[in-house]
């Protein structure tokens, strides 16, 4: 019962959220949709013209990298922000602080689909065939969802302990960005780096969602296995923390 | 009193650190509440009174199970305690429909319960056609009435209240503070907080008073 109602209360908040952030601007809900062109954009006349890499359909190829990661940056940062942003909300009424991460991880999770069913329509577009691979999609969506709760909830559990670690949390998402094999091909970079990159499970991540739909083939299921058992334990240990410290959170904050 | 306590406070202490995390040193270490005890009863009206800083509003806090104590035990009898809140959650950018769902549920009401008692909220509030426009577009007392609404239909078995005071214009007051006034008559256990000796003694059956964290009677 009781956990239904805090299910209820993460639904709906996250919901309100989303109708707030969109009647927050003119365009609204177009937003979600138009921001993430306007950046890839940028990344693509960076990319493509001044730095010209030797990767055909690099708009396509650029796309399948930088849509998941923006799942990811997103989540992280509006989650790790979520329990210290909810201040003056947690003095006045008891509700569990594992509430803001997931509300926010929902928003965003929301947002994301949107994206990526237009991701899909413009790799279709691109004259990709659609394949059975296709059905491997929400399996690497799931490993995901688990790595971006893993870090989201671990950074919102910390956060207010250490205000400080806000402004690193940019930078260090910053050279993830740049590590995740999001301009370039893993292949691309000598042997010795490939291993390193793959450490950061979003450069594997992403080129599985690129062998799904560029490639046709099967992502890597051991690599994603990994992933998605490390994360799990990541997103429960995570979950402990920000429980145990549940009312001290009001004090602190 | 030969009832079971519905809350009961055993040596209650608690205290904040000035730097942090960090802190260990004693100097850094401030008990709000140093030794709290006293049991509530059901249906009873407690007020709790004490001079600004005294830990009133941190002993607050720990009856709604905002904080946990540091020392000293609490019981409770699994009811629900709400602190009666105005406009908690509110954001500027919903409508007065989706405010008092959000703050409804915020201060754990029901889905259902909202739907059955909306009109009744939105009759209160008295914001005529506005209920449909995002907040940001009232006045201060629209809101204001908006806020006293939703609590007062929120329901817990246990009301904390922070200050009586009629809230809006001179209208508005009279009625809110009508309304408090009745829920403190009736039999639903109420504790009343204030700084205020006088209407501590008007309003309670018992009070307790706080001074440098510790409760004198």
């Amino acid at each position: 019962m009781k956990l239904q109602r805090e299910l209820n209360l993460i639904f709906y908040k996250a919901c309100a959220e989303l109708r707030a952030e969109a009647a927050r601007t003119y365009a609204g809900f177009l937003w979600w949709i138009i921001e993430p062109l306007i950046s890839m954009g940028i990344y693509y006349l960076v990319f493509s013209f001044i730095l010209a890499r030797n990767i055909e359909n690099y708009a396509v190829f650029l796309c399948c990298g930088l849509i998941p990661w923006r799942w990811f940056q997103s989540s992280v940062m509006c989650g790790a922000n979520s329990v210290i942003s909810s201040r003056s909300l947690m003095q006045q009424v008891y509700i569990h602080k594992l509430i803001f991460p997931c509300t926010s991880l929902l928003s965003n999770t929301f947002k994301f689909l949107i994206i990526l069913a237009l991701l899909i329509a413009f790799v279709l577009l691109s004259g990709y065939p659609i394949s059975i691979k296709y059905t491997a999609i929400p399996i690497i969506m799931l490993a995901q969802g688990a790595f971006i709760a893993g870090c989201t909830l671990w950074c919102a559990a910390i956060m207010p302990f250490l205000p400080d670690f806000r402004l690193l949390l940019l930078n260090l998402l910053q050279l993830m960005m740049f590590m995740s094999a999001i301009f370039y091909k893993v292949e691309a970079v000598p042997e010795k780096l490939q291993t390193l990159l793959l450490l950061n499970p979003m450069t594997g991540i992403i080129s599985g969602y690129r062998d799904i739909l560029l490639f046709q083939k099967w992502p890597d299921w051991s690599y994603l296995g990994a992933i998605l058992f490390v994360s799990t334990l990541l997103a429960v240990s995570g979950s402990l923390v920000i429980h145990r410290f549940n009312r001290i959170y009001p004090k602190i904050a | 009193m030969t009832k079971q306590p519905v809350i009961s406070l055993k040596n209650i202490g608690v205290c904040y650190r000035r730097h942090g995390l960090f802190s260990r040193k004693p100097k850094n270490i401030f008990w709000a509440l140093e030794d709290v005890s006293f049991d509530v009863y059901p249906g009873e009206t407690l007020g709790i009174t004490g001079r600004n800083g005294a830990g009133k509003s941190t002993l607050l806090k720990i009856l709604a199970g905002i904080i946990s104590p540091d020392r000293g035990t609490i019981k409770m009898s699994g009811l629900r305690t709400t602190l009666l809140s105005l406009q908690a959650g509110f954001d500027p950018f919903l409508t007065g429909r989706q405010n008092i769902t959000l703050s409804g549920m915020l201060l754990g009401m029901t889905r259902k319960e909202i739907t059955e008692k909306e009109e009744e909220i939105i009759a209160l509030a008295d914001i005529g056609d506005f209920i449909n426009q995002p907040i940001r577009t009232y006045s201060t007392g629209m809101r204001v009435r908006l806020g006293f609404a939703t609590a007062h239909y929120v329901d817990p078995d246990i009301l904390l209240i922070d200050e009586v005071l009629g809230v809006g214009d001179a209208d508005f007051q009279k009625k809110s503070s009508a309304l408090i006034h009745n829920k403190i008559n009736s039999d639903q256990t109420v504790i009343i907080v204030s700084h205020s000796p006088a209407v501590i003694k008007n309003l309670c059956d018992r009070s307790i008073t706080i001074e440098h964290g510790k409760n004198l009677n």
